[in-house]
């Protein structure tokens, strides 16, 4: 919890997480999510995200900080951040994308696209079915003919890891 | 091993399928960083990923898949003869050397936004439909023999067909006709009219029914379509009432002219009005003139 003070010179919003936990953090931090600064305008100051799980809203907490505070000088150690943060799992990475979509953070959600579409990149169909957890629902008939009428994409090798 | 993979899916399958987990704006989004291949790949995921590609907002046909494609049409003659494009704006790069085999090209909802050369040296039959901006388009196709154009409310850029000496075929459907500032529309229609020695059949639309009166229309066409269209019903009758309106074209400008087809405008009675037109005197004995009284689709 911040101090009496700093909230007098700060103004500081209340996160609500969908599994109920609540962070403070400053007005400055948060209106980089369009969803959070137009509540703001409207004049709230609690606001409840019931798409955003706590494990997210951590992560995402920490990103909006990190940019807030963006200045010419440590342009190198955003970038790292900013590398550190999408090295993760893929589930962690849909998780996130859901909740940079649903707080409407276009930066973070481009990075996080960008990352998903660059590590889906070149993997098998069987590799993606997994990672986006697709139950194919084509017989093996269907799949070969559709793969036949769109033969060019599917020249080339496959990588058939799951990271 | 593809069997083993699919039992795998299936005991994870109790975890919900992402596409309908993940909202589709975040899913187009992938996929529109992705290079058009790959996306195109996820057709196979599963049923319901069977179109997702095709319907993203937004598609950037790279270098290197234009590449690819011209490289094709270098190699292989069947592969690239035919080409269809729909739904995008279309930027070729600057080296774009254009299609060297292509025959037929349907370009359709195309948006042009910037000065466009294509060039098509084979290219026979050209289809522009529903496209923006058509008059940054030049086409150069100097063997073109079927032009089809077909939009309510876009206009074209004709001076690059004014070449097309081996033109049979123009249909010009909903489409008005951007002119030189110094001439009205019907003297740019005119003036391809006049350039295109071999056109054999004209299909326009009742816009147009004006030029049956204006001795231009090419010796060689033997058939004119006129389409009907609901904007300018009341324009379009009054016109073919006009003495001599349907006089034309007559022996000497159009000694080829067998016949003359009407179609009925939408949502409009064309029996009575149609009967009387084929009763008018004409100029060109041979020319028949049909009023199609089909109701309008």
């Amino acid at each position: 919890m911040a101090s009496t003070t700093e909230t007098k010179q700060k103004k500081m919003l209340i996160l609500k997480s969908a599994d109920n936990d609540e962070f403070e953090i400053e007005e400055s931090v948060g209106v980089q999510s369009e969803t959070i600064k137009n509540l703001v305008e409207d004049g709230f100051t609690f606001v409840p995200l019931p798409n955003v799980y706590t494990k997210a809203l951590i992560k995402i907490i920490d990103y909006l900080k990190k940019h807030a505070n963006k200045t010419d000088s440590n342009d190198e150690e955003i970038k790292t951040f900013d590398k550190d943060f999408v090295n993760t799992t893929f589930d962690d990475l849909f998780e996130l994308v859901s909740a940079a979509n649903y707080l409407h953070i276009s930066c973070l959600m481009n990075m996080l696209c960008q990352t998903i579409a660059d590590r889906i990149k070149d993997k098998s169909p069987e590799a993606v079915r997994k990672i986006f957890h697709i139950n194919c629902d084509y017989t093996p008939e269907e799949e070969a003919k559709i793969r036949k009428a769109n033969a060019q994409a599917f020249e080339g090798q496959f990588d058939e890891s799951l990271d | 091993m593809m069997n083993q993979d699919r039992e795998s899916v299936a005991v994870e399958g109790d975890i919900e399928d992402r596409i309908s987990v993940l909202p589709r704006n975040v899913i187009d989004c992938i996929l529109e960083l992705l290079p058009v291949k790959e996306a195109a790949k996820t057709c196979t995921l599963s049923k319901s990923w069977r179109y997702v590609w095709s319907e993203l907002p937004k598609m950037v046909l790279d270098y290197e898949f234009c590449d690819e494609l011209i490289e094709e049409s270098e190699s292989n003659s069947e592969g690239s003869r035919w080409l269809e494009i729909a739904s995008c704006s279309f930027k070729p790069p600057s080296s774009f050397l254009g299609f060297p085999n292509l025959v037929t090209l349907r370009l359709a909802s195309i948006t042009f936004s910037e000065s466009c050369v294509i060039k098509a040296p084979l290219l026979a039959n050209l289809i522009l439909n529903c496209c923006d901006g058509m008059q940054y388009l030049n086409i150069v196709s100097p063997v073109l023999k079927s032009l089809n154009v077909c939009y309510r409310h876009s206009y074209i850029a004709l001076n690059c067909f004014m070449n097309c000496k081996n033109l049979r075929d123009l249909g010009l459907v909903f489409a008005e006709v951007v002119d030189n500032p110094n001439h009205n529309r019907r003297s740019t229609l005119e003036n391809l009219l006049v350039s295109l020695p071999a056109l054999e059949i004209l299909l326009l639309d009742s816009l147009f029914i004006e030029f049956l009166i204006a001795e231009v229309v090419p010796s060689n066409v033997y058939l004119i379509l006129v389409k009907g269209t609901n904007d300018n019903v009341e324009a379009f009758l009054k016109c073919l009432k006009t003495p001599g309106c349907l006089q034309l074209p007559s022996t000497s400008s159009a000694p080829s002219l067998l016949r003359i087809f009407i179609e009925q405008p939408i949502g409009f009675d064309f029996r009575n009005a149609g009967h009387k037109l084929s009763r008018l005197p004409r100029a060109s004995p041979k020319a028949e003139l049909v009023c199609d009284l089909r109701v309008g689709s």
